[in-house]
């Protein structure tokens, strides 16, 4: 089997969970005796590169110059340099299996190129978020000002999100995507609820799968710190108007007081200062009489590296998005940490935590209720996955990347 | 007077050589005039208007319009292009402007149309010279101005000594006899007086127009017939003759002169003259030879007490209506019968003009547009419209008859940049100019010039009803030489890869405003193995806005797709029809799809299915597809006809519209017609029929015209239903909006498509084939 995996980003360069993902299931299977050659293209924007060429990372790895032309149809900046770049790429290593992860930033083209210069290769997408199927930025979110969950794409409600551009140019653009997306054999899904969503869109139910991302194992044995009797709440990642952090500060201040002295919520999150001001106004506003009270910390951004040691000292990982999410790294991380994870109740979050067992939902949105499951924690609620650490676990690198074997393996 | 060319000068020619003018002035002299000849080159069988200048002041304008030998000869053809200048036709306001003008400016004549100047073969006179040799001699000449002598001093004037100038053809009388005017014809009582009579003094024929006076005894009428014996058109006016009187001592009160305009026509050599009341008063008249200016000047002058039913009468006539023009005279003050204001006038020179203001007479006031040149048309047939301001300001004066004021007026035809315009009030004999104005120079582009049109005020059905006087001839007329302009222009082609060399079908696609269409037919065209190998792909550029990404996208996606397909670059926006039929022109298939570039082709295969019908069937002229909106219901399944009651003509319909699509039919439906939104047909039967109709402004019912062409040759027309292609046209453009621009276009197209075929499709409703399901 000779393996080529295609990432919209290097890991050198970028720490997104796709790369990530991407990466390391290219480094399992690279080890893998089955494989006879492995291969790792990434996209890259690096100046130094020439537009639209392939040039060598480290043996076996490669990064190749490619930009989005057009975001609303995914279309590439530089359609020559799949037919011709690209295309000599594949036909000197000519791979049997082809991940792809993702196609931002690359353009949706490259999986017709695929086919057409390998048409006996087995080709597998993974899909990151809902880009294919929602124009805004891939949330599944209104774009008025309630932010509205939206539950299925249509080219009339498309339209009504983005007035500037008819209910026709949605179909094109459905069109173009289905056109590429018709050449891939297998596409894989990291959440159910992701693959539902596309499959509502109109993938076929048996061309889609779901494949968790592989996380890498980590020893358990930071001692937690800090005051006993206080539960400790960390919220993990940006500040964004979609991330929940103003519902999570509603919902700390509306726990009675006498509870609250319990709680401690720790905000491990950066780049407030380039969200629109109204938000950084309201978050302001609400975070100092909290902050005063001392039940809540700003603790700001942080490194990678520094992840899993500040997560080992919580007790509990809120997610309290409004949006659906896919898969959140940030849970996977959780159950890596072996810590229960306080999520909004819908998507891709209700789908990876389990309510009670691994974690505890509250209804998204809702600060009241939010504020309830607080209280439930302050005094001392705990999880039956807290117990069990095969309850609270992630799936592995090399598991990921077995599963992902074993659907090629499926294909015919 | 026909002059020889100078042999050593040589014609000036102007513009270029396929619509330009060449001409040039021969000779001049102070006692005839100025000659020299003039043509259109595309047309030297039509006048030429020529104009006179005085340094920069007019003097004069009239046709270049006898034919001369020696440029016929040279050219093979007939030219119609001698001109004599003369200086009795001169205006006294003219004679007055040049005063001013420096003694040494040159004379100038140039081409009426363009305002380019004509070479002389003999050395050019100056403005002094006109001075001295032609005006002193003409005012020295007794006078023969007789301008606007107010109708009361006629009837003052002294009896002549002398009799009038058919006396002495008293003694010769045959009855029954063809005579010429001048003629009397008496009958003589017992007691050798005149019992009663007729005299004509002048006949003067323009235009098919007849102008006789002359005087009539005891007879108050004078009918003229055809030689057949049809009455003719005309109109007679009855005044005063005491000359006559008094020369045959006949009591006044039995004699009558009498003005009498017929409309002769262009063909007839004699007419019958009859008095009704005096049977035996009755002759058959030589229609004299086409009138010379100097003789119709010399009528029209003697008539100016009756120059209002003069211009009335023959103001149909450019000849008659350009020398009546200069001897009105602005109303006296206390006229009060008729107020009006020239707002706009907007003149295409080469196709006509449109003049807008209001206009406002009592009963029997007829008010008329002229221009100098003599184009004139009555008010009372221009588009009308109320006008509260109007109103507001004349209801004291005018009551009911202030309503309705605004007009909207085309005068067709030729038109001089030299010309003005007047507003003329004609009550009786009467006729003043009460207004005058200027032409705008109009927009050269149809569209542009329809823009301007249509927005006036005008109500629907006044619109509707005026489209064909007002509206067609101008706009049509733009249209026409727009076409003209655009059949001359080269486009240029470009082939991207390699196109099928013996293509089964040219698949002509024009392309407008958007650039994105492109990139998404051929992606589905690449995947279609047919097409690929079948059919010549063919973009028509019809937008030079977009010509630049187009060409590079091709450039680019011709790689990508690895597809062969040509780029016509027509370098102008033709619309609809211009665009396919340049494609057509330029394409190598037997069979050609017209396909719009917002039609996409979902599963492949389409094309063989719409060619197989037509390779079966030679009774087939076109097929159509079923293609639906991009929310999978009907767009078009087929195409009907829907009387519309508003619009007063047929709609295009596309039943089922809107609808979830039925299962398709594996066999092609017989319909009435189809969309040109993708439509196959044989290259041969699309130019037997002459391809598409290029005379519909901006766009509209070209697909349906084509469609009725096809059956009219005897052909029929079908749908194919099994096969997949999205329409991406808006639903929410189907209806015809509240009016504005967009609903005068659907007025002007929907009258040129009704004027068409509208009992053909009276016809095609009935058959039970395509009666509406009930």
């Amino acid at each position: 089997m000779k393996v080529l995996v295609i990432a919209h980003a290097h890991p050198d360069f970028s720490v997104g969970g796709g790369e990530i993902a991407a990466y390391n299931l290219y480094t399992t299977l690279r080890d893998d005796p089955d494989t006879t050659g492995a291969l790792f293209l990434a996209r890259s924007d690096l100046g130094t590169i020439g537009h639209g060429a392939i040039v060598s990372r480290r043996p076996g790895e490669y990064l190749w110059r490619q930009d989005m032309g057009d975001w609303f149809k995914l279309r590439t900046a530089n359609a020559l340099a799949v037919v011709k770049d690209f295309r000599a790429f594949l036909r000197q290593h000519r791979p049997d299996t082809i991940y792809v992860h993702h196609y931002a930033h690359m353009g949706l083209e490259l999986l017709r190129e695929i086919r057409h210069t390998l048409p006996q290769a087995k080709l597998v997408l993974t899909l990151h978020e809902y880009t294919a199927i929602c124009n805004h930025q891939g949330q599944m979110v209104k774009t008025d000002s309630t932010k509205r969950l939206c539950y299925r794409a249509s080219l009339e409600d498309c339209h009504l999100c983005f007035p500037a551009v008819s209910p026709e140019s949605f179909w094109l653009r459905r069109r173009y995507i289905e056109k590429h997306f018709q050449v891939v054999d297998m596409f894989v899904s990291p959440s159910e609820f992701l693959r539902q969503r596309y499959i509502d869109w109109g993938i076929p139910a048996d061309r889609i799968t779901v494949i968790e991302n592989g996380q890498p194992s980590f020893a358990r044995d930071i001692p937690r710190r800090g005051q006993p009797g206080i539960q400790k709440i960390g919220f993990f990642g940006q500040v964004t108007e979609y991330k929940g952090v103003d519902i999570l500060l509603k919902g700390l201040s509306l726990v009675p007081p006498d509870a609250r002295r319990d709680l401690r919520v720790e905000i491990h999150g950066a780049n407030l200062e380039q969200r629109s001001e109204a938000f950084q106004v309201l978050i302001k506003e609400l975070r100092a009489p909290l902050l005063e009270e001392g039940c809540l910390r700003w603790v700001g951004g942080y490194e990678r590296t520094e992840l899993f040691r500040k997560m080992s000292q919580v007790d509990w990982v809120v997610i309290p998005s409004i949006w659906w999410e896919n898969s959140p790294m940030v849970i996977q991380e959780a159950l890596v940490c072996g810590k229960p994870v306080l999520a909004a109740d819908i998507g891709g979050m209700a789908e990876k935590v389990r309510d009670g067992v691994t974690g505890l939902h509250f209804e998204a949105r809702n600060p009241f209720d939010l504020a309830e499951k607080l209280t439930m924690i302050a005094q001392g609620y705990v999880p039956a996955g807290v117990e069990q650490p095969d309850l609270l676990k992630s799936v592995s690198y090399a598991e990921s990347a077995r599963l992902y074997k074993r659907l090629v393996a499926s294909l015919t | 007077m026909i002059h020889s060319p100078s042999q050593k000068t040589i014609p000036t020619f102007f513009g270029h050589l396929d619509g330009g003018y060449a001409g040039l002035v021969d000779y001049m002299d102070s006692e005839n005039g100025i000659f020299g000849w003039l043509l259109g080159i595309a047309s030297p069988d039509q006048p030429t208007s020529w104009t006179l200048l005085a340094g920069d002041v007019v003097l004069l304008t009239g046709l270049a319009d006898e034919v001369r030998d020696d440029i016929s000869l040279a050219l093979g053809r007939t030219a119609r292009c001698t001109f004599r200048i003369a200086w009795d036709r001169v205006t006294e306001q003219a004679r007055s402007a040049i005063r001013d003008v420096p003694g040494t400016d040159p004379l100038r004549v140039i081409v009426s149309a363009t305002g380019e100047e004509l070479e002389w073969s003999a050395k050019r006179p100056t403005v002094q010279w006109l001075r001295d040799h032609v005006f002193k001699r003409v005012s020295a000449k007794p006078t023969t101005e007789l301008t606007a002598l107010p109708v009361a001093e006629v009837a003052v004037v002294t009896p002549q000594a002398a009799p009038p100038s058919s006396r002495s053809l008293l003694v010769g009388r045959h009855v029954g006899a063809v005579r010429s005017a001048p003629c009397v014809l008496v009958v003589p009582s017992e007691q050798g007086a005149i019992e009663c009579g007729v005299g004509i003094d002048h006949a003067v024929l323009a235009d098919g127009c007849l102008v006789l006076t002359g005087w009539l005894v005891e007879a108050i009428a004078l009918e003229a017939r055809s030689v057949d014996g049809a009455l003719l058109p005309s109109r007679q006016e009855l005044f005063e003759r005491v000359d006559v009187a008094d020369a045959y001592s006949i009591s006044r009160d039995d004699v009558r002169g009498f003005l009498l305009v017929v409309q002769c026509g262009l063909q007839a050599n004699t007419i019958k003259l009859v008095c009704p009341d005096q049977q035996q008063l009755s002759l058959t008249l030589q229609l004299p030879p086409i009138a010379k200016s100097e003789a119709m000047v010399q009528l029209v002058k003697e008539q100016v007490p009756r120059l209002g039913a003069l211009l009335s009468a023959t103001a149909h006539s450019l000849r008659w209506a350009s020398q009546i023009i200069p001897f009105l005279q602005d109303p006296p003050p206390l006229f009060n019968a008729a107020r009006g204001h020239i707002e706009q006038a907007k003149a295409a020179f080469s196709v006509g003009g449109v003049v807008a203001g209001w206009a406002l007479s009592v009963p029997t006031c007829e008010i008329l547009v002229a221009t100098s040149s003599g184009i004139v048309r009555f008010v009372c047939d221009a588009i009308r419209w109320h006008r509260d301001d109007i109103t507001q300001a004349f209801e004291k004066d005018f009551g009911a008859f202030s309503m309705d004021a605004g007009f909207f007026l085309a005068l067709p035809g030729k038109l001089h940049a030299t010309d003005r315009l007047q507003l003329i009030a004609v009550e009786g004999n009467h006729a003043y100019t009460i207004a005058r104005g200027d032409w705008t120079a109009a927009p050269q582009e149809p569209a542009s010039f329809a823009k301007w049109a249509f927005d006036f005020p005008l109500p629907p059905d006044r619109f509707q009803a005026g489209l064909s006087s007002h509206i067609v001839p101008v706009v049509g007329g733009l249209i026409e030489a727009r076409n003209n302009a655009f059949h001359r222009l080269e486009p240029e082609i470009a082939t991207f890869g390699q196109p099928p060399a013996n293509p089964l079908c040219s698949i002509i696609i024009p392309l407008y405003g958007r650039t994105d269409f492109l990139q998404q037919q051929l992606m589905e065209f690449s995947d279609d193995p047919f097409v690929r190998k079948q059919a010549e792909i063919v973009f028509v550029i019809d937008d030079p806005r977009i010509r630049g990404t187009i060409l590079s996208e091709a450039a680019m996606l011709s790689q990508v797709y690895e597809l062969g397909f040509t780029v016509i670059d027509g370098r102008v926006n033709r619309g609809y029809s211009g665009a396919n039929n340049l494609g057509a022109k330029h394409a190598k298939g037997r069979t050609l799809l017209f396909l719009n570039s917002d039609v996409f082709p979902t599963r492949p295969g389409w094309l063989q299915k719409m060619l197989k019908p037509l390779a079966e069937n030679p009774h087939l002229g076109i097929v159509g597809g079923r293609l639906l909106y991009c929310n999978g219901s009907i767009q078009h399944d087929g195409m009907m006809f829907e009387w519309d009651n508003a619009l007063r003509g047929y709609l295009n319909k596309h039943p089922g519209s809107g609808m979830e699509p039925p299962p398709p039919r594996p066999k092609p439906l017989e319909r009435i017609a189809v969309t040109g939104a993708c439509m196959l047909m044989a290259a041969e039967v699309f130019a037997e029929v002459g391809g598409f109709d290029e005379q519909f402004l901006i766009g509209d019912f070209e697909d349906s015209d084509l469609c009725l062409k096809v059956r009219r040759s005897g052909r029929e027309i079908v749908c194919v239903e099994d096969i997949s292609l999205v329409h991406l046209e808006r639903q929410s453009f189907s209806g015809l909006g509240s009016g504005g621009f967009r609903q005068r276009v659907v007025f002007y197209n929907l009258h040129r498509h009704q004027t068409a075929w509208g009992p053909t499709i009276d016809g095609l409703l009935q058959d039970p084939r395509f009666r509406p399901a009930a």
